[in-house]
């Protein structure tokens, strides 16, 4: 791992953070009822959607530091036909489109149900494309053990879910005003969305501890060039490797309880939004580690 | 069919005297720490008691050799396979090179190569990579390298014909297996030498390539 991975490591998380967040949003918005979209609650969505845009556009800002010619970085969409790399560029521009217009078309109210349907639709395929293009780069070389596997994809779709739920939770916990809506409405909606995209959370966390575990398992028993990539991994950072795990644990404790207030409101009293941010932030710092690991295990069969 | 041009590398000749790795940073005029061309000492064995006289150690399978190496411009080249802008070819003579003008300096042709062939110009802020020394090629010259090599180690020339002259050995530890991106190298190996995959030994100067 060297200082110019850590724009891509930033980069990384930040997109699987926003087209996560886009999809999760999107299952709310499809399965909210007419009469619960007329809560001023349901209204705060759109800080989401205005959220995963602006997160794009630094992500791809972010990204533009790590090359050494960026006045170059338009002709890299021209192999899009062939290179995974040209393929991500692309659809990250596609994705940072479509969800800043669904974003303004939700926000100034602009356009049919149909037509704003359609650019989620879009949006949601660019974001699915989007990441599997990016775990295709890593997966590409048959050189790099580590990443030559289908766990990258499978990494990859898991942080998106687990970032996307958890910076729902977040948002729909912090942004809560009782406003002048119908309570009893604005009450069962806000409980019924919190718990879906917490438990929703709290799965992936458990998934993601076991497939970290199971793809660092997968790369020692590569054979030789495996068992240098664990070496080279793991060169003074098994303390870090034990901290991932215990974050991830802590992150589904915050998470468990986080629940469990939800689950025992009866009314639309305050949720406990303090739990839901610290679960977001262990998680975070989690993926970072996380994603450390993934590039320090870049070790190339040859020289 | 167009000729394929191509390096031969004899490393039962070369001694490891590296002025091929110094003739190509000096042509090139290379910062610090950028090499085109890389002697690498490959090799181990370990010291074991003396089986009657218990205070003497002996040496136990040592083993040694150079492979001077640089880019090998595959037949299938995965920096080119890798490459987003279109910024490093494949010329019909075989010879790859990078378009200091459309790269963006992204590395992933330098993260994808098993040869580490292609090297980030920090300067530049563009990759770079042996080009065979293709302007003295025009001049009917020889590259850097090969006419540098003191034990004419090193020869240039089109890959079917070294084929024919030297055989097909094309991979040998620490290198990888040719399977890969079909690297257009023929190779007279050392008599210690290891196929590549099938190696018992370790890069012994890894700091230094």
């Amino acid at each position: 791992m060297t200082f110019s991975d850590w724009p891509l490591v930033i980069f990384s998380l930040l997109v699987q953070l926003a087209t996560g967040a886009f999809v999760m949003l999107g299952v709310i918005r499809f399965s909210t009822k007419e009469e619960e979209k007329k809560t001023s609650f349901y209204r705060m969505l759109n800080r989401g959607w205005i959220g995963v845009f602006a997160v794009m556009v630094i992500a791809q800002i972010i990204s533009l530091t790590h090359l050494g010619s960026p006045i170059n970085a338009p002709l890299t969409i021209l192999k899009a036909g062939s290179v995974w790399l040209s393929r991500e560029v692309l659809f990250a521009l596609l994705f940072t489109i479509l969800s800043g217009l669904f974003a303004l078309l939700r926000w100034r109210n602009i356009g049919s149900k149909g037509l704003r349907d359609t650019v989620f639709i879009l949006g949601a395929i660019a974001a699915i494309v989007l990441v599997f293009s990016m775990s295709m780069i890593y997966r590409y070389v048959e050189t790099q053990p580590a990443w030559h596997t289908p766990w990258t994809t499978v990494i990859f779709f898991l942080t998106a879910i687990l970032l996307g739920s958890l910076a729902v939770v977040t948002l729909l916990s912090t942004n809560y005003r009782s406003a002048s809506d119908d309570p009893k409405v604005q009450a069962w909606w806000h409980r019924r969305m919190l718990k879906r995209m917490s438990v929703t959370a709290l799965v992936f966390m458990g998934l993601d501890v076991m497939v970290f575990l199971l793809w660092a398992l997968g790369i020692a028993h590569g054979g030789a060039a495996g068992q240098q990539t664990v070496q080279t991994m793991m060169a003074g950072s098994t303390t870090l490797f034990s901290i991932r795990i215990i974050l991830m644990l802590a992150a589904a404790l915050f998470g468990s309880i986080f629940l469990a207030r939800v689950l025992s409101e009866k009314g639309p009293e305050r949720s406990p939004a303090a739990m839901a941010y610290c679960a977001l932030v262990l998680v975070l710092v989690a993926e970072v580690i996380s994603r450390y690991f993934f590039y320090a295990a870049n070790v190339r069969i040859g020289i | 069919m167009a000729k394929k041009l191509a390096f031969y590398f004899n490393a039962s000749a070369c001694v490891g005297c590296k002025t091929c790795q110094i003739a190509c940073k000096d042509k090139n005029n290379n910062p610090t720490g950028l090499f085109f061309r890389r002697v690498v000492n490959y090799g181990d064995g370990s010291w074991v008691q003396h089986p009657v006289h218990r205070d003497l150690m002996v040496p136990a399978n040592f083993f040694a050799y150079y492979i001077s190496t640089a880019c090998m411009h595959c037949e299938e080249p995965i920096c080119v396979e890798v490459c987003p802008t279109g910024a490093m070819h494949i010329q019909e003579d075989g010879i790859v090179l990078v378009d200091d003008s459309k790269c963006v300096g992204c590395r992933l042709c330098q993260q994808s190569c098993p040869y580490g062939a292609p090297q980030y110009h920090e300067a530049k802020g563009v990759m770079t990579k042996c080009d065979l020394c293709v302007d003295l090629l025009q001049k009917d010259q020889k590259p850097a390298c090969v006419a540098s090599c003191p034990q004419r180690a090193l020869e240039i020339g089109d890959l079917e014909a070294l084929r024919k002259d030297y055989g097909s050995i094309d991979a040998i530890e620490p290198l990888p297996q040719a399977k890969y991106t079909k690297p257009a190298i023929v190779i007279t190996p050392h008599p210690h030498s290891q196929f590549s995959g099938k190696g018992t030994g370790r890069i012994l100067n890894s700091l230094e390539v």
